[in-house]
């Protein structure tokens, strides 16, 4: 039985993604996500000198690459039931088995995929293994937070007063400027690392610095994950996922 | 047996009041109203994908807070949602969701998917609009409930398998322990086929009523406007008149029978849904 509810995970997920209207979601979203993707595939490269130089261009595109499939992953399959599960005689716990079949294949689909992409600037040289298992391991953190907190993109408070929702909703872009800082500060540190490296080997400062970043990574994630403690419960619930004024619109 | 009682729902700028009905085992109820009535809305709640406001829902005695899963077991649905996952095949569809079944019979779902002209090996999404509520109407059989929630089916269905659909539906409540309740804006269909008929407007109950008990209350009066207008106000639900004449709906009485000279006939849902509507009152 698990086993077919995996397939039919990937089915829906595979689905999910061939169907995706990018452009009716982006005129939904407004010019937003345009605007980050131009700040951070142009503008912030042109700004830094990430064109300037090969490496750099690597390290940062790399990193980036892992990040916006992440991102993206998350908003092209956001966590749901399709509607059939909430009408068959299904157990909670077969409802959210498939949440969570759902949640974990992202996740491993993300990790698998950037530590792909990083391996390229570790076999070009351009990073140290520490500091390429630090990039994956940020990426994976990122999709944790994300697919979990993107279960809420999935509805709005149906109810206007339910302030506990609200705050739920509030939180998820809160969470992803959170997560526009750790990136920057990503690149300051990666960065960093190039120089001290150049001038004087001290592989140990830099595995202190990434144990640091990571460390502070792993808290942001375990807050994301205990601030929408109880999405599953929600995503569970037929009419806060299906039936709310902003769900309807964007299915109709 | 379906109970309804003192259901209030809120969505958004619609609101559904104090609904209260009931359908027996063995009988076929039509839900009838205009787009927006709440009929959907209604027939959610007793799926139980909407909580009500405040009353209450129980099916055979049950309520979905406390059993849901057998309440579900005995429930069969057609829905206007496309509720299979577009990128299996049909067979691969009904396999799937009728393992969560006990009673999901697969060679009976095949049975149904060929008298329905279904080809089960074709992927669900290349289904026409049809074909797809064909196929939940064959799982909704196969997995043998007690009940059948529809909303709406008929309108899709060709007129040869309209026939076909409401013969099974009139089978499927024949051994009186079924039940069937199907929503619809259409009323020609429902005619001869429904025992029960509620109408809902703008979110609020008209009336739910056996429909032979509807037609002893109301009949359809045509002829001269003189003498529709000579029958009682309170009587006349609603009249129109026309150059030829008038047509009315008015409540029956024995004691005061209707001018032989006007037509009394029973009226029709569809005149029902009219008239009411028109008149304000029922």
């Amino acid at each position: 039985m698990r086993k077919k509810m995996c397939i039919v995970v990937w089915h829906d997920m595979l689905t999910q993604i061939r169907h995706y209207k990018w452009f009716k979601k982006e005129k939904e979203n407004g010019v937003s996500t345009v605007l980050w993707l131009l700040y951070f595939w142009g503008i912030l490269p042109a700004v830094t000198g990430m064109f300037q130089e090969k490496r750099r261009a690597v390290i940062y595109f790399s990193f980036l690459c892992g990040l916006v499939l992440s991102v993206t992953l998350g908003r092209i399959c956001p966590m749901r039931l399709p509607k059939i599960m909430y009408l068959c005689p299904m157990e909670a716990r077969e409802r959210r088995q498939y949440l969570m079949i759902s949640y974990v294949t992202k996740i491993l689909l993300v990790t698998l995929l950037s530590c792909a992409i990083e391996v390229i600037p570790y076999a070009l040289g351009y990073v140290t293994w520490y500091a390429a298992v630090m990039a994956v391991f940020s990426i994976v953190m990122v999709a944790i937070g994300m697919n979990m907190a993107g279960g809420e993109r999935a509805f709005q408070p149906s109810d206007e007063t339910d302030r506990a929702l609200k705050k739920r909703c509030f939180g998820y872009p809160a969470w992803l400027v959170g997560q526009q800082i750790y990136a920057m500060l990503y690149y300051v540190v990666i960065f960093i690392e190039q120089e001290v490296m150049e001038r004087e080997s001290m592989p140990w400062l830099m595995i202190v610095f990434y144990l640091v970043l990571s460390a502070i990574n792993l808290l942001l994630t375990v807050m994301v994950l205990t601030f929408f403690q109880g999405t599953t419960e929600v995503l569970m619930n037929y009419e806060m996922v299906y039936e709310t004024d902003r769900v309807r619109r964007s299915t109709s | 047996m379906l109970e309804v009682r003192n259901v209030s729902k809120k969505k958004g700028s619609f609101s559904m009041k104090d609904i209260d009905f009931q359908l027996p085992d063995g009988y076929i109820m039509g839900l009838v109203g205009a787009n927006g009535s709440g009929k959907t809305t209604l027939l959610k709640m007793l799926l139980g994908l909407f909580t009500p406001d405040s009353g209450g829902i129980r099916i055979d005695g049950q309520e979905y807070d406390s059993a849901e899963h057998s309440i579900r077991e005995d429930i069969g649905y057609v829905l206007q949602e496309e509720l299979f996952d577009s990128s299996l095949s049909a067979w691969e569809n009904v396999d799937y969701y009728g393992h969560y079944y006990k009673k999901y019979d697969k060679e009976l779902c095949r049975k149904y998917m060929e008298e329905f002209e279904l080809e089960g090996s074709r992927r669900y999404k290349v289904f026409s609009k049809g074909e797809k509520l064909k196929l939940q109407l064959a799982f909704a059989l196969a997995h043998q409930p007690k009940y059948l929630i529809m909303d709406e089916p008929a309108g899709n269905f060709d007129p040869d398998f309209a026939e076909i659909f409401y013969r099974r539906l009139v089978e499927f409540v024949s051994d009186g322990k079924h039940s069937v309740l199907l929503s619809s804006h259409q009323t020609e269909g429902l005619e001869h086929m429904v025992d029960y008929v509620t109408f809902l407007q703008n979110g609020k109950l008209i009336f739910s009523e056996n429909i032979e008990e509807l037609h002893k209350r109301y009949k359809m009066v045509s002829g001269e406007s003189y003498k529709i207008k000579l029958i009682p106000k309170e009587r006349i639900i609603y009249m129109e008149e026309n150059a030829y004449g008038a047509r009315a709906l008015a409540l029956n009485s024995r004691i005061h029978p209707f001018d032989r000279e006007l037509l009394v006939e029973d009226a029709t849902i569809e005149e029902l849904m009219y008239f009411i509507t028109k008149g304000g009152r029922a």
